[in-house]
């Protein structure tokens, strides 16, 4: 037989659950969910809304226009262009107090709800006729620009697909602005902009009316994210941010309470749902200006229903508390102690139904950056990001800083940021690495740039001295922080999947900041390569002229497992399981004897060794303990028969299972033997515990150790 | 209907079993043994052959995965016969997926010669452990199900170049990690 046709038999034999995986998976969504899709639309009008801010510090001066001076020759290093069919321009000139410097402004904005925009700004210093260009493609960039520009004065025209012409935008102190353009075709825009001033909490906050055609009313907005990913988004104008009374909390018979991003869902009822009414009712009205709490934790949306089946919704942002309802609206905000209160009642609720399936993950995702530690969950098929236990402000600069803010580097570093489709999938130990989550884009089969989507990004840190010495750096660099998977471009090819990546270098250097992106495939001209890399970081004269910096980078030890664990679970927690229908499996967590088959012709054939991590461990002790609670289960149990049912389930053949745990010296067995061959319990609080042994079941045989054993001897062979 | 409900009625021996099989899975095994085979009339016989033998091992078989299990079932019934039916000829999908896997090892030498089929099994299943999720699933729908490219493409949302040079990836690494397990050439 050839070596092929072997192959082609031997993979007739592979892993049943591969093979239902592969088959069972649906398309790709060509579209971002809901949720991500409001965050995206809203991301962009952060954008606007950062801009506006920008713009309002130049308000209350005088306004000089300027002519801008210098050749157009920096345009050259512009290596991405795309043009939007149907797009708004910004172009701004302005010169700076003293005079020396004239900056030129230009921001691409498409019309439509796609979060992709170009922003060039170009800085002639008319002292020594040198030229920066510089160009954004993410709103956090613009950040950056707003430290070029600030005791600046302007002048701007606005430009709709460069056949109209243009206005001055008004700009009101105190954080509007509206501007009314009437273009030389007869189309009319108009805009109104209200915006949160204390961008360093809330990333944005906008209203924004356009009517491009007077019988096609437009609107955009009235959303606002805050930077944890939270988002807030309201029917009404912009100050429907309002409190609830204390008479609108009573009568209340029902609360369910979800989480944004999703991921959480409880239902409370009867006495459950006093604890949160009287939370609710217990909040006192301050004014905004008398909170300087930061936004911290994600946004709860708490659906009341009343007794005669009206339904209102709040949404709870972080610190801060929002009704989303018609009439009487107040503005109210949370002091920062109120806020973290509801978590808590959340989390202690004794009548709560969790309507969330229980579900054991891989939670190898918890992070930890200069003390600070942070996790990602997996949800929709997209990696969300959140943040427990931090300043905002600190996320931003200790995370999120090679997206949001490259001038809060230190100045011996340089960002390498490399974009992909995809999940992040080996990036352990990354307190070097900042996964964050931007909005993307999506090419169709010729490579042209068809839909925003959300992929995931991946930031390494470098030295200068590191882009100038090239890509052999790159991988001693990621020795160094211990980052695993992510070496090089050549590499992220290797290990993520997709034959379609962007690649973004971004250079910053003491006077200036340059973004360059790739987008290609594997050996295609445009692909980022480690021979790019160098070309790029050798080519821009700062970097060469004092690329050389041997400062040593001070990084943190990385937290260990055992540290990162240490007092969120019972220093002698163990856990044994045993189940199964024919062949009896079992796991010991104490001795990690993991047993396929007990009943199998050569038990030791099935027998292998695993030992579970402190991690898989604490989200173990979380599920048993926390989620279902198995002290409160009986020693012998039926979850498929009430004890007071007159009939009893039962099935040929039958399953066991045992569970038996240990900790803080107590031990505690609940044996389910020769039970009904089923999922789903006779109550919820059965069902749950059936789920919760699925869920550490379903794990054990996803482990590489059991992988390895062979297949079930009864099987089809 | 459910998978367990499938199997449930099998346990009871309830022929209704057969049908709700061949009405959830029956058009995907249909395909898979259109694919391997070059005559319709045959394909169709081995899946009726897989009900048979379904019916027969389960009970007490009970599988966990049952797509998995019948389409392996399937997938031996379809090479059982091609192995001892010379005049039986092997479907061209089939054929150009073995074709491509030649790229893994050229067929001029039987590195497998000595290998068990199981102990190749186990390093085929590694290596897919290994890969990401998009790389294994199209290497399965490709080589488990002979799937054609356009098809995998649809299903998943991606260009068909991408899913060629996924698969070409695919194999490229396989090669290697055969190699590297002591079965180059």
């Amino acid at each position: 037989m050839k070596n092929s046709e072997k192959l082609n038999e031997a993979i007739g034999n592979i892993d049943n659950k591969m093979i239902e995986a592969a088959y069972e998976r649906q398309a790709e969504k060509k579209s971002r969910s809901g949720v991500w899709q409001i965050i995206g639309i809203a991301a962009s009008f952060l954008f606007i809304a950062a801009f506006a801010v920008v713009l309002s510090r130049f308000a209350t001066k005088t306004v000089n226009p300027s002519a801008s001076s210098g050749t157009d020759t920096a345009k050259e290093q512009l290596l991405y262009e795309k043009d939007f069919t149907d797009h708004y321009e910004h172009n701004i000139k302005f010169t700076s107090d003293d005079g020396t410097l004239d900056y030129e402004l230009k921001l691409i904005l498409p019309v439509d709800e796609r979060f992709f925009f170009k922003c060039y700004a170009k800085v002639t210093n008319k002292t020594d006729s040198s030229i920066q260009l510089h160009k954004t493609a993410d709103h956090n960039s613009f950040f950056y620009l707003e430290n070029i520009l600030k005791n600046a004065e302007y002048e701007q025209t606005f430009v709709y697909n460069g056949n109209a012409k243009t206005d001055t935008v008004s700009l009101k102190p105190g954080g509007s602005y509206e501007e009314l353009l009437t273009y030389t075709d007869g189309v009319k825009a108009y805009m109104k902009s209200d915006y949160v001033q204390n961008v360093h909490d809330v990333s944005g906050y906008l209203t924004v009316t356009v009517n491009l055609d007077p019988e096609m009313s437009r609107t955009w907005g009235k959303s606002f994210t805050w930077f944890e990913g939270s988002y807030f988004k309201n029917n009404g104008s912009a100050a429907d941010i309002v409190f609830m009374t204390p008479e609108e909390l009573t009568n209340v018979t029902k609360i369910h309470v979800t989480s944004l991003p999703e991921g959480y869902d409880y239902s409370f009822e009867g006495e459950g749902v006093k604890p949160i009414t009287d939370y609710l009712a217990s909040l006192h009205p301050v004014s905004i200006d008398d909170n300087d709490g930061y936004i911290d934790g994600m946004t709860w949306v708490i659906e009341l229903t009343y007794a005669d089946g009206t339904v209102k919704e709040i949404y709870h942002i972080g610190n801060t508390y929002i009704h989303k309802s018609d009439g009487n609206k107040k503005y109210y905000k949370l002091t920062y102690e109120e806020a973290s209160k509801f978590d808590s009642i959340i989390g202690s609720g004794e009548n709560r139904t969790e309507d969330a399936e229980i579900e054991l993950v891989y939670i190898s995702q918890i992070r930890e950056i200069n003390g600070y530690s942070y996790f990602e969950s997996e949800a929709e098929d997209e990696w969300q990001s959140a943040v427990s236990g931090m300043k905002l402000r600190d996320v931003r600069k200790i995370i999120s800083v090679a997206q949001c803010m490259p001038s809060l580097l230190p100045k011996d570093y340089l960002v390498l940021n490399v974009g992909m489709e995809g999940s992040v999938y080996s990036a352990e130990n990354a307190h070097s690495i900042s996964c964050t989550f931007i909005d993307g884009i999506d090419t169709d089969q010729d490579g042209n740039l068809i839909n925003n989507g959300t992929y995931s990004s991946l930031s390494i840190f470098l030295y200068k001295k590191d882009a100038y010495e090239g890509s052999e750096y790159i991988s001693k660099l990621a020795d160094k922080y211990q980052i695993k998977g992510v070496l090089s471009a050549d590499s992220i090819y290797e290990k993520y999947s997709g034959s379609e990546i962007t690649c973004t270098f971004m250079i910053e250097t003491d006077t200036y900041y340059v973004l360059y992106e790739y987008r290609g495939y594997e050996g295609g001209k445009r692909n980022l390569s480690s021979k790019n890399l160098y070309e790029i970081a050798a080519s821009a004269p700062y970097i060469k002229e004092n690329g050389y910096t041997p400062t040593e980078i001070t990084v943190t030890e990385p937290v260990t497992e055992t540290d990162r664990y240490a007092g969120l679970f019972p220093d002698d927690f163990s856990f044994t399981i045993v189940w199964g229908t024919y062949g009896i499996s079992s796991y010991n967590s104490k001795t990690g004897v993991l047993i396929k088959s007990k009943d199998a012709t050569d038990v030791s054939r099935y027998t292998t060794t695993y030992k579970a991590s402190n991690e898989v461990l604490f989200k173990i002790y979380e599920l048993l303990f926390d989620k279902i609670k198995i002290n409160s289960y009986p020693d012998e149990y039926d979850p498929f028969n009430s004890p007071d049912a007159e009939t009893r389930m039962s099935s040929s053949p039958n399953q066991t299972i045992i569970i038996s745990v240990t900790a803080y010296g107590e031990e505690k067995t609940v044996r389910c033997e020769n039970i009904y061959f089923g999922s789903k319990g006779y109550d919820e609080r059965a069902t749950q515990f059936l789920e919760a042994e699925f869920a550490i079941v379903d794990f054990l045989a996803r482990t590489d150790e059991w992988q390895a054993l062979p297949e079930y001897e009864f099987l089809y062979d | 209907m459910q998978d367990n409900e499938i199997i449930g009625l099998l346990f009871d021996r309830d022929e209704k079993a057969l049908s709700e099989l061949g009405a959830k899975y029956g058009k995907k095994l249909l395909g898979i043994a259109k694919s391997m085979l070059d005559s319709k009339e045959d394909a169709e016989e081995c899946v009726n052959d897989t009900y048979l033998a379904v019916w027969d091992n389960i009970p007490p078989e009970r599988p966990v995965s049952l797509f998995a299990y019948i389409s392996k079932i399937l997938k031996n019934t379809v090479l059982n016969r091609l192995r001892d039916n010379s005049a039986l000829k092997r479907g061209k999908a089939m054929t150009v997926c073995i074709d491509e896997l030649g790229d893994v090892l050229p067929d001029n030498e039987d590195v497998f010669d000595s290998v068990a089929a199981s102990e190749l099994s186990l390093l085929i299943n590694r290596f897919l452990s290994s890969c990401s999720q998009d790389e294994r699933d199209i290497f399965i729908l490709r080589y488990y199900g002979y799937t054609a490219v356009s098809d995998i493409a649809k299903k998943y949302g991606f260009t068909q170049s991408r899913v060629k040079m996924t698969l070409k990836r695919c194999r490229d690494k396989l090669a290697q990690y055969l190699e590297r397990n002591g079965y180059g050439i």
